[in-house]
């Protein structure tokens, strides 16, 4: 429906010659990307919310097909670069949650430039140059059981991060030393300079002799969460915990202050994309006003443009409380300190035990 | 019928000889057996003819064919040989029709034929009524006849049997090997026997080849080789012999060491040899009125075995066995005499 | 001529798909590490720090020890439950027999999320249940059980290894003769030192296979001892080689070397089955005269082994099966199921994901063909090693078992250089070359165990009866192993459906399976939903395994002319 509307406004404008600019642009790229058909989109986000923003583009343009093909991280880095080496080319977009590799990939120019044309309404933080966006930011907070945390005790979580240091809360929560992105972000907040003494190594080690369980896999620390068997779980995020409130689980997060969020799913073009016209407009769509609609509505993380009406249910809710004071990372940091920042952080969990 | 020749035949694995270059000849028809201890090389002979395990060297001849070189091996399959094994080796997952009537079906008879020759072997081996039991329900004696019957449904130009009573009790054993025999006689296959057992040997043998560590000590009939044994092994290994060191010292006069002379018929040795005079128990004679090599003895040991007495005397230092029939009783300590037959006395050069 | 050119063919392509990878694997770790991968110049860095860092060399021990202690614990049970259902007169053997398999079905991370369900301390069901019915006659009842614990690990992993030692070992009690065991009861013997003076060490080869094949996954595995390990505080080799080939910075090399260490270990395990493989021919059971199979008179102890039996049911079958399902009808974890946690959505949802139809078929094609070819071709290589022994046929199963303990996760990545430039790559193909890579090695040392068993007149007489050595192996042989070969294919086809470490790496979007679809949710967070996938995909399992079992079993007698007697 939409795309017959579509395709009659595309034939309208051009008859009309006042064309809007994203259909000016994207007529002619969706013309072109029928005939490619297909667009391979290696996603290291969750496959089902992909598969389900995929789906409704499909349904805005027919005859464009998108496979998806879940490649993780830093795995979907080296099979990219494996495949590249053997002059397979088989991606189309990357969609990678590891900014380094795919600002690597940029760097070593396997990346196609490309300017979105809402690129002026992406905060410079979600993008990399003209390389890469961020499809969605990932934002720290706390997540605890309804049933485990009074209300008080949630008021003080919700002031700063070292309020978890109260001797209430010994024993009572878990962290992660998992190394991945969201794992990072509030270490990696921990131990910027400028907070050197505010947190600092210091403040790990007076988180260790809180007695936190750590649990190997970040996602089973909100599992643990959900089950009651911890009261709350510092490594935790937003999109993450949406997911299990939505499906009617007793748990709610907040956001100390400051709150740490970051670009946590980079899109970027292959250079070598065997379907450039269809990726293009892919990408365009992604990162226009439906796409991040349907990404927050289908998969329920928040979006990085500006400008686009709020679709999170939970947010309206009297609970809850949007982020006061935003920490963004510091990537040439977080780069190189990134295994040095994680080991610390899991020695001190281990000796926590 | 066939006649199998072995020629230097050698088998070694990896540096550590098995066979060491053995000639043999085995006439249409004829039963040898290849008899020795464990470890003398009689199986890895028999596996050679098989075709079960390859040669190192010299050659082996089926009708005047050469069925395994240094370089070639026919596989055992194209040798139309049939075998029977020590462990009987029938078919667990078969039952007693199919185990015979496998290697009929490989040649692609027809269902008629075939059991009609499965029948034929059954029949041959006291098992007629017996075709369609499992093996598992079968008692050992009738495993071997199963075993039996297989190889010989096939009409095999040899028939080659590895120990192939060893494994079933005393009884049946002595049984068994007489029926053998006459199994072969019947259908005139040659047949190639390996035991351990002089006694089996000596049951079911036209020809005996006597093995000793790879080689060959001797070949003849059972009766050739008991009463002319060729070595000091030939004579020890078949029957009992007392075997004492001698010197030649005169023509057909030898002396112990402690000067005790004795006539022999054997000739052809030189005075001063060394030599061992081989005696069979049964021919020390006790008690006797013979003059000719006739000493007094003393009685050191006697025992009663019904049959015969099994009594070892004192000839000064030196200890012989002899074996009467009838029994007599003798004390231990009582003086008699002995007496040994010339032409009982085998001479072999040491 | 045609067999040796046959021969020669079979070990090309088996060295081609075995050990190429392999040696990428070890070439792997003497590169300069870079914070995505490998550098393009060498470096003993990574090889030096992880064959001489007490670091790596206290994860490997760590390893070994909860191998070896998990390796011993299977055994025990293992064994004893092959006793019981291959040499007694137990009732009911078939029930038993499919009840002690049963958690083989299960994937070990599916395993794991159900006794987290289970035996977490203060929320799993286990300890709420308990808890609830020693409040009355306790004052402050305490956890009975704790999942995260070092215990808890053993105790996962041993009901895991269990049903292997079994399927492994019952075949060849259930063959062997019975002969050597009344001979031994008519010496004078009482049934319990006929068990352990002759049954026993008559199975030897199978037992101390299965231990063998235990040890290695036991020190493969990361799953369960990686994610509990890490709550409990111990960190083994496999997870540390997860941790350095997934998480950025990456340990390429490091995670090679680690994968070589297992290797070696590997190595000397097979170096100690070939030791037991010469000194072969005390082993035979199945001889040449047929067994009977006259089983022991349990008598009284019927009752026991019963209990026993049941008292594993429920722990390995019941209680986890159990927790998966009602994990599947949750809407989240909870350790109180009330009515509003409930749901049937996940079982809807199975049906409307995408791929799904297409990463099944794709599953079942790839288990069917990996376990009969890791059945034929682990039987051959292992049936030329013993029957016709030389440099080639011993080094060519030597060679062939080695991959079973390099990590999935490493020895994927050598599969995928390896075939990377062939146009397999990016087909279903490339992972049947891994399975079958990844699980030969069991096709090899399972049916060497067999073979070992079978007395070799039993194949010389079918020679002497006008067979040739090819027809010998189809008529005699084969047919004998029918129950370890069908153990092999059972279990192959198992390992290849649940395998994922490998798949992961090697899938593309057009040859999906079953195991890396259900990872991606599961790697969501969303383990109710993987719950209902881990059940669902059990039933598969045991559909796709019992057709090709009436399949296989049907070929296998028909192929090898058992008519019925005239």
């Amino acid at each position: 429906m939409i795309s017959r509307v579509l395709r009659w406004a595309a034939v309208a404008a051009v008859c009309l010659g006042i064309v809007p600019a994203w259909a000016q642009t994207d007529a002619g790229l969706y013309e072109a990307a029928k005939k490619e058909g297909t667009v391979v989109w290696y996603v290291g986000g969750p496959l089902e919310g992909m598969n389900a923003i995929a789906g409704q583009f499909q349904k805005e343009f027919p005859g464009v097909k998108i496979e998806t093909m879940r490649l993780v991280g830093i795995a979907q880095y080296q099979r990219f670069m494996d495949e590249t080496g053997a002059k397979k080319y088989i991606a189309d977009l990357l969609q990678n949650t590891d900014y380094p590799s795919i600002s690597q990939l940029a760097e070593d120019g396997h990346i196609a430039a490309w300017k979105v044309p809402t690129f002026d309404r992406i905060p410079p933080q979600f993008r990399l140059k003209e390389f890469a966006y961020a499809q969605y930011a990932s934002t720290n907070g706390i997540v605890y059981n309804v049933n485990k945390v009074t209300p008080d005790e949630v008021k003080l979580l919700e002031s700063d991060w070292a309020a978890i240091l109260d001797p209430r809360f010994k024993g009572r929560f878990s962290a992660s030393p998992m190394k991945c992105g969201v794992c990072y972000a509030p270490v990696h907040m921990f131990m910027d300079p400028k907070f050197k003494d505010r947190y600092g190594a210091a403040f790990i080690d007076k988180i260790a002799a809180q007695k936190p369980a750590s649990y190997s896999e970040v996602l089973v620390t909100i599992d643990r969460v959900i089950a009651g068997e911890q009261d709350f779980t510092i490594s935790g995020w937003e999109a993450a915990a949406a997911v299990k409130l939505l499906d009617g689980a007793p748990i709610r997060w907040v956001f100390p202050k400051p709150t740490p969020e970051f670009g946590n799913s980079w899109l970027g073009i292959s250079k070598y994309a065997p379907h450039p016209n269809a990726t293009r407009l892919f990408m365009n769509w992604l990162m226009g006003d439906a796409g991040q609609i349907a990404m927050e509505k289908l998969y329920g993380s928040k979006g990085t443009l500006s400008g686009v009406p709020e679709q999170r249910p939970y947010v309206n809710d009297a609970w809850y409380h949007a982020p006061v004071e935003y920490y963004a990372v510091d990537w040439k940091r977080w780069d190189e300190n990134y295994h040095k920042d994680m080991d610390l952080w899991a020695a001190a969990l281990k000796r926590a035990k | 019928m066939s006649h199998v020749v072995l020629e230097r035949l050698e088998k070694s694995y990896g540096g550590v000889t098995a066979v060491g270059g053995i000639d043999l000849s085995i006439g249409e028809g004829e039963f040898l057996v290849l008899l020795g201890p464990s470890g003398c090389g009689k199986t890895t002979t028999l596996r050679c003819i098989a075709g079960l395990e390859e040669i190192t060297g010299g050659r082996i001849l089926i009708d005047g064919k050469p069925v395994s070189t240094a370089t070639m091996t026919t596989p055992p399959e194209q040798r139309q040989m049939g075998m029977v094994f020590q462990s009987y080796a029938v078919w667990p997952h078969m039952t007693v029709f199919e185990n015979i009537a496998f290697g009929l079906k490989l040649q692609k008879l027809s269902k008629a034929e075939i059991s009609a020759r499965v029948g034929r072997a059954l029949g041959l081996v006291g098992l007629g009524a017996l075709a369609g039991r499992a093996i598992h329900q079968m008692s050992g004696g009738q495993q071997q006849r199963v075993a039996l019957a297989r190889a010989v449904a096939l009409e095999p130009r040899v028939l080659l049997f590895d120990e192939p009573l060893s494994n079933l009790d005393a009884q049946l054993r002595e049984y068994m090997r007489f029926e053998l025999r006459q199994l072969q006689q019947r259908l005139g296959i040659t047949a190639v026997y390996v035991t351990h057992d002089q006694q089996e040997a000596m049951v079911v043998a036209d020809r005996v080849a006597l093995m000793n560590k790879g080689r060959i000590e001797q070949v003849g009939t059972p009766k050739q080789i008991y009463r002319h044994p060729a070595s000091l092994f030939a004579a020890t290994f078949i029957g009992l012999a007392n075997s004492i060191a001698a010197t030649v010292v005169g023509d057909g006069v030898i002396a112990l060491a402690d000067g005790v002379q004795f006539h022999t018929e054997q000739r052809g040795f030189s005075i001063g040899q060394v030599v061992r005079m081989i005696v069979r128990p049964e021919h020390v004679r006790l008690a006797t009125e013979a003059t000719l090599n006739a000493y007094p003895v003393v009685v050191r040991d006697s025992a009663f075995l019904g049959n015969i007495t099994d009594v070892t005397v004192m000839l000064g230092a030196t200890a012989l066995r002899a074996q009467p029939s009838p029994a007599f009783d003798f004390e231990p300590g009582a003086p008699t005499t002995l007496s040994i037959a010339p032409d009982a006395i085998t001479l072999i050069a040491e | 001529m045609i067999r040796r050119l046959a021969w020669l063919t079979m070990a090309a392509c088996v060295v081609f798909v075995a050990i190429v990878p392999l040696v990428y694997v070890i070439d792997a770790q003497f590169y300069r590490e870079t914070r995505v991968g490998l550098a393009n110049d060498r470096s003993l860095v990574a090889f030096v720090d992880v064959f001489s860092s007490a670091e790596y060399l206290g994860f490997l021990a760590n390893a070994l020890v909860l191998a070896g202690v998990v390796t011993v614990l299977s055994l025990l049970i293992g064994v004893g439950w092959a006793l019981v259902i291959g040499r007694t007169d137990m009732r009911g053997k078939r029930t038993w027999d499919t009840l002690i398999t049963l958690p083989l079905y299960l994937s070990p991370f599916t395993g794991l999320m159900a006794w987290i369900a289970l035996g977490s301390e203060k929320t799993g069901f286990v300890n709420v249940v308990l808890m609830a019915v020693l409040r009355p006659f306790v004052a402050q009842p305490q956890p009975v059980f704790n999942i995260w614990s070092y215990a808890g690990v053993v105790y996962v992993m041993t009901l895991f290894f269990c049903p292997l030692v079994y399927l492994f070992t019952v075949g060849s009690l259930r063959g062997m003769n019975t002969a050597l065991e009344e001979a031994a009861r008519t010496s004078g013997a009482s049934p319990l030192t006929v068990v352990l003076k002759i049954t026993l060490p008559l199975c030897m080869p199978a037992i101390f296979a299965s231990g063998l094949l235990v040890f290695i996954l036991g020190a493969e595995l990361y799953t369960i001892p990686g994610i509990i390990g890490s709550t409990a505080g111990f960190t083994t080799l496999p997870w540390r080689i997860f941790q350095d080939s997934t998480a950025v910075p990456v340990h390429r090399a490091h995670a090679a070397a680690g994968g070589t260490m297992l290797l070696l270990i590997t190595v000397v395990g097979v170096w100690l089955q070939g030791r037991l493989t010469r000194v072969g021919e005390r082993f035979v059971t199945v001889g040449g005269k047929g067994f009977n199979g006259r089983p022991l008179s349990l008598g009284a102890w019927r009752v026991v082994a019963w209990l026993a039996l049941a008292g594993y049911v429920v722990a390995a079958d019941l209680l986890p099966f159990g927790a998966l399902l009602v994990s599947s009808v949750m809407k989240y974890s909870a350790g109180v199921i009330t009515a509003e946690v409930l749901t049937s959505k996940h079982y809807a949802m199975f049906f409307t994901t995408q791929n799904m139809l297409g990463a099944l078929w794709n599953t079942i094609f790839l288990a069917v063909l990996s376990g009969a070819v890791c059945v034929v071709v682990g039987f051959l290589i292992s049936y030329s090693e013993l029957r016709r022994p030389g440099w080639a046929t011993k080094g060519l199963a030597f060679l062939a078992v080695l991959p079973v303990a390099v990590p999935g996760l490493v020895y994927g990545l050598g599969l995928l250089w390896t075939f990377l430039r062939t146009p397999l790559y990016g087909t279903v193909w490339i992972l049947l070359l891994a399975y079958v890579a990844k699980f030969l090695p069991y096709g090899v040392i399972v049916s060497r165990t067999g073979l070992m068993q079978l007395h070799p007149e039993l194949s010389e007489s079918a020679r002497m009866s006008g067979a040739s050595a090819g027809r010998t192996m189809l008529s005699i042989s084969m047919p004998l192993l029918k129950p370890t070969l069908m153990a092999i294919l059972f279990f192959v086809m198992l390992m290849s459906i649940k395998e994922l470490s490998a798949s992961v790496l090697l899938y593309s979007q057009d040859s999906e399976v079953l195991s890396v679809l259900t990872w991606h949710y599961m790697d969501n967070g969303d383990y109710q939903f993987a719950a209902a996938i881990g059940f669902v995909q059990t039933l598969i399992m045991m559909g796709v395994v019992f057709l090709a079992q009436a399949i296989f079993r049907v070929r296998l007698d028909r192929a090898f002319g058992r008519e019925t007697p005239a």
